[in-house]
């Protein structure tokens, strides 16, 4: 079987599945030795058997998804994937590249945070927030208006050096609800559908694969409310950012690893910024909300030289 | 915090920090995450400056000293606020108490 090659999120990865989403990223060749592979194999974890459909713990998590697979990541260097008979390997990747490779990272100990992520004049914003706040409709809107996107919906930031976080770019899938595209003009036919919730859509960008990794100058929570942007501090703060930055709390919760992400979270929170964006729920407002945080991202640009 | 442990202090009861879960600064808060236990411990800023003094062993007098320079309280209100902190650190286990005889 073929093999693909890519260098993601600071990993080295071999994969049997071709993964047109991480194309930006892809190499020529293996390079040096890989740190993850994706195979294709296993056994396809019966419906119908009994079987619990997930299993987590600090070092295998395996889950089933009924009609489209079942996979199995091992030791934060392994995924083995088990189509379902007759799945199109269009709807097997979004578990692939979300739940899969997020648990993966988790078993590395990696700093993956549930968030959006724009550069915004040379560094990095991230967007938090809890479901259906927007934080993709808002990274999409920044998109429209040229500042370029960096990753969506799992960001993986490097705290280990001192100074000012990283965070690596990632995949350039969108996920937005259906009224959200239409807002920003874009045509909902064309998108490949979230299988997980209806009204949703991936929609592919095109990733700029010279970006590196970007520092991050600020975070934004993302609110429903008055328009207006205030500062979160102290103990508030990592309160609200664990609350809404976890991915998939249930599958970090059941390896055990909670507490390091509560750590690491502090780690960055002292280091970066974390404000609060409330705005109107209303799509109309999409524009004029992105007008809101760009002019914020520069006032505090101006104040930190 | 029980009546009994709140009287655990007077002013000359000399208290010193005793845990090696490590707090940090996240703005005005001191923050401890005892990643065993699964808990975070939050000092706001009073507090957190009655963690810097009982770094090395302190007297409860002495802090109250400082704390009353720096932040406006009196001292009644200053003494029975810091021995009622105090208590929850020492339930907590991160101070240790020697009861100085000595003036």
């Amino acid at each position: 079987m073929e093999s693909r090659y890519y260098h993601y999120a600071g990993l080295r990865v071999v994969s049997e599945v071709q993964l047109p989403e991480w194309a930006p990223f892809e190499q020529a060749s293996p390079g040096t030795n890989s740190d993850v592979i994706i195979s294709l194999g296993g056994v396809l974890v019966d419906e119908l058997s009994g079987a619990p459909r997930r299993i987590v713990t600090a070092t295998e998590c395996q889950f089933l998804v009924p009609g489209t697979g079942s996979f199995q990541v091992k030791n934060g260097r392994e995924i083995v994937v088990k189509p379902a008979p007759g799945v199109a390997a269009r709807r097997l990747r979004p578990w692939l590249i979300g739940s899969a490779w997020g648990a993966l990272c988790y078993q590395r100990g990696l700093f993956l945070i549930h968030a959006s992520a724009v550069m915004i004049d040379g560094s990095a914003v991230l967007f938090c927030a809890l479901a259906k706040r927007g934080k993709s409709t808002m990274a999409a809107q920044l998109n429209t208006k040229g500042y370029p996107l960096l990753s969506d919906d799992l960001c993986h930031v490097d705290i280990s050096a001192d100074g000012v976080p990283v965070v690596y770019p990632g995949a350039p899938r969108l996920k937005l609800w259906s009224d959200a595209l239409d807002e920003l003009g874009w045509d909902a036919g064309n998108l490949e559908p979230d299988q997980s919730r209806p009204g949703k859509f991936h929609v592919v960008h095109t990733a700029d694969p010279s970006i590196l990794p970007a520092p991050v100058r600020a975070i934004y929570l993302l609110e429903w409310g008055e328009f207006g942007i205030r500062r979160l501090a102290g103990l508030n703060a990592l309160q609200r950012f664990l609350a809404a930055s976890i991915y998939r709390p249930g599958i970090l919760g059941s390896m055990g690893q909670l507490n390091r992400y509560s750590t690491q979270s502090m780690t960055l929170l002292q280091r970066v910024p974390l404000w609060e964006l409330q705005r109107p729920r209303d799509l109309a407002m999409i524009a004029n909300t992105a007008d809101l945080l760009i002019t914020h991202c520069s006032e505090h640009r101006m104040m930190d030289k | 915090v029980t009546g009994k442990t709140a009287s655990t202090f007077d002013s000359r009861s000399i208290v010193s920090s005793a845990t090696n879960i490590p707090f940090s600064r996240l703005d005005d808060d001191l923050l401890a995450l005892d990643e065993q236990a699964g808990y975070c411990y939050s000092l706001n800023a009073s507090a957190a400056r009655v963690w810097e003094l009982v770094a090395t062993p302190t007297s409860v007098g002495s802090i109250c000293d400082v704390l009353c320079t720096e932040f406006a309280v009196d001292r009644d209100t200053c003494l029975r606020d810091v021995c009622e902190l105090l208590s929850a650190l020492l339930e907590a286990g991160f101070i240790k108490v020697t009861h100085a005889t000595v003036a």
